[in-house]
């Protein structure tokens, strides 16, 4: 698996486990020290980024997707952090 | 873990109420955030080998070794709606917070809230906290850093280069303290239990009534432990 750890400058640590085929997300493990609420989102989001096309545009929008269904929220990370984090994991 | 998830569970049947507690891990342990993977923070088989527990939290957060003559952890339950519970999660953070600020102050340490969820003193973290909103409650518990072994902390816990590096700081005991290294010796943890209580019955204006697990909550937290907070699916799950 590709693995990136981010810091959120001011904010907290999120690390990416990625595999990937064919430029889209086969499994993506979102882990770190930030708060989501409610806690259950993650794995939301974990599934609905699966087979998501790799690149800013689509994985933003899968997220936000995800957290406005959900009515989530980030403390400490943002999507834009996620979706950073998930870029440089492919570029390991 | 348990305890707090009964009591949630139990407020929201209207069988129990507004909930603070205070507790030491014994034995030592280390809990990791709910979104954390226990392999990657923790050094399990020096934990297992050395009688340290290992357990992964229902809140949010980073990895926190607790030890049993070294800290004092709080736990806070309020039901949604609570005048202590206000919607916006940062806010609620520096409401709850407050309860320890006022009671490291009658203690003579001068501290200050931290967003997002750290409280210090002078530039020194003195208490982490982690927040859950669930079962239709809001559970907020944290650390009050009593005496610190700095080299056992760090190996149990494997703390990333990259938490740090924006800080500038590379010798992680500078951005650390606690009551003792504050005060002296001569300070006990009992002291600093008393503090607590007093800091948050004056900061939050609650009146404490001691009390303790009705039989149903006992039966919960048996189940929650052997079912969850015991269970490798749990704790190694991520």
């Amino acid at each position: 698996m590709k693995f990136f750890a981010h810091k959120v400058p001011g904010g907290k640590l999120i690390k990416i486990k990625l595999d990937e085929e064919d430029g889209r997300i086969k499994r993506v493990v979102i882990t770190g020290d930030f708060f989501l609420h409610p806690e259950d989102c993650i794995h939301s989001i974990e599934k609905d980024l699966l087979n998501c096309r790799i690149n800013s545009i689509d994985l933003l929008n899968r997220i936000e997707s995800t957290m406005t269904e959900m009515s989530c929220q980030f403390i400490g990370a943002t999507p834009n952090d996620i979706v950073y984090a998930i870029l440089k994991a492919m570029e390991s | 873990m348990a305890i707090d998830e009964s009591i949630m569970l139990a407020i929201k049947e209207g069988r129990s109420q507004s909930t603070l507690r205070f507790y030491r891990w014994n034995p030592s342990a280390v809990s990791i955030g709910t979104f954390q993977s226990m392999q990657e923070e923790v050094d399990v088989d020096y934990c297992r080998a050395n009688n340290i527990d290992v357990i992964r939290r229902i809140t949010g957060g980073g990895a926190v070794y607790h030890d049993y003559e070294g800290e004092i952890t709080y736990s806070i339950i309020l039901p949604k709606g609570h005048r202590l519970a206000p919607d916006d999660i940062l806010d609620s953070y520096r409401l709850l917070c407050s309860g320890i600020i006022k009671g490291l102050e009658y203690l003579g340490i001068q501290s200050e809230f931290k967003p997002i969820n750290d409280i210090i003193s002078g530039t020194k973290k003195i208490s982490g906290n982690a927040q859950t909103r669930r079962h239709s409650c809001l559970l907020q518990h944290g650390t009050t850093i009593f005496d610190l072994d700095v080299e056992l902390m760090f190996t149990v816990l494997k703390v990333p280069q990259e938490k740090i590096s924006d800080k500038m700081i590379s010798d992680i005991k500078e951005r650390v303290t606690s009551v003792r290294s504050i005060l002296g010796p001569s300070v006990s943890l009992q002291d600093l239990r008393e503090a607590l209580q007093y800091g948050f019955s004056e900061a939050l204006d609650i009146a404490l009534v001691p009390g303790s697990l009705s039989n149903d909550e006992r039966e919960k937290v048996e189940e929650l432990r052997s079912q969850k907070y015991q269970a490798d699916d749990w704790n190694f799950s991520r």
